[in-house]
């Protein structure tokens, strides 16, 4: 009896002091793809953060997507295995990267929706 | 917060429990397992992008004569991501759902063999999950609250066994975080609420 009421409270104790840092960041990504002469299902999505992928999709036959995804680091990327050649965001501040492969948004930006992503094909 | 909560509750446990042992008042204690099935409810993640989660658990708790006590309650909860859902809940599988409660009891006598059972507390809620490709874990969460009703079935002459058929109905919020309120909304809270089947053992 005794001894279960110890085990009680040591296992109080032990909830009340296990606190790991659990504020982590969702990036949650909107936008709509143009292309003129790519099949829109063989399109991949997909959001990259601290070199992980960390979520995917491909776009619906009109061309909109939406991604969610957890955050390892500030900053993400939002990558496609076409070329961009313009998009229009949300946001001031995401850059295209030098193979014209990804979306480059700032750190800090945790949501953002692109009106318009057209592609070079 | 969190932790002045339960400094609070220690106190209170400690104190009530060495006064009734000068008194010589009995206090009854028992285990418990248990398997649960539990549905997220509302318009958030746990509900729109999971289906049933599966579980069992295991519980103790400490009764005093007059009908009160504590309990304390663990979970552990599967659940998947629906199937066509994986763009809202990114590159992650194998969910499992800790719930590590405490709780206050009241009891209310039905019959001989049937009792009703009050539960009220809080609880730590942990949602891990595996990124892949490789297994990286990912976890979220923070706390919540629980509510149950148990109704309590004693099998022997003794008392000794007893079935549980509970209903259960849990609050969950995480601090996951976005810069859309909505959005932010839709990843940090949810519902869940489900049943409980167990077997109880006194001593």
């Amino acid at each position: 009896m005794k001894n279960l009421f110890h085990l009680f409270l040591f296992a109080t104790l032990a909830i009340s002091c296990g606190s790991d840092d659990l504020s982590s960041t969702r990036a949650y990504v909107e936008g709509k793809v143009k292309t003129e002469t790519l099949y829109l299902e063989d399109l991949n999505i997909s959001i990259t953060s601290e070199n992980k992928t960390v979520a995917r999709t491909i776009p619906t036959s009109s061309g909109n997507f939406v991604l969610s995804g957890p955050l390892f680091s500030d900053g993400f990327s939002v990558n496609f295995n076409e070329k961009i050649k313009t998009f229009s965001a949300s946001r001031s501040g995401c850059t295209l990267s030098e193979d014209s492969l990804s979306i480059i948004v700032p750190e800090g930006v945790s949501y953002i929706t692109f009106s318009e992503i057209t592609m070079q094909k | 917060m969190k932790r002045i909560l339960f400094f609070i509750f220690l106190c209170i446990s400690v104190f009530g429990f060495s006064q009734k042992k000068k008194k010589k008042l009995d206090v009854v204690s028992n285990i418990e397992a248990r398997v649960l099935v539990m549905k997220a409810l509302g318009n958030n993640y746990l509900a729109k992008d999971f289906g049933v989660f599966y579980g069992f658990g295991f519980g103790g708790q400490l009764m005093t004569p007059m009908n009160f006590g504590i309990g304390l309650d663990y979970n552990l909860l599967f659940g998947d991501v629906k199937y066509g859902h994986q763009n809202l809940s990114g590159n992650l599988g194998s969910q499992n759902l800790t719930n590590i409660g405490i709780n206050i009891i009241h009891r209310d006598y039905i019959s001989e063999d049937f009792f009703l059972e009050e539960s009220a507390g809080f609880s730590i809620y942990r949602l891990k999950s595996s990124l892949y490709p490789g297994n990286e874990k990912y976890t979220e969460g923070n706390g919540g609250y629980n509510l149950g009703l148990n109704l309590v079935y004693t099998l022997d002459r003794e008392g000794f066994q007893q079935f549980v058929f509970g209903a259960k109905g849990n609050g969950y919020f995480s601090k996951t975080y976005n810069e859309n309120p909505d959005i932010r909304k839709y990843y940090s809270r949810s519902f869940l609420a489900g049943f409980t089947l167990g077997y109880r053992y006194n001593f």
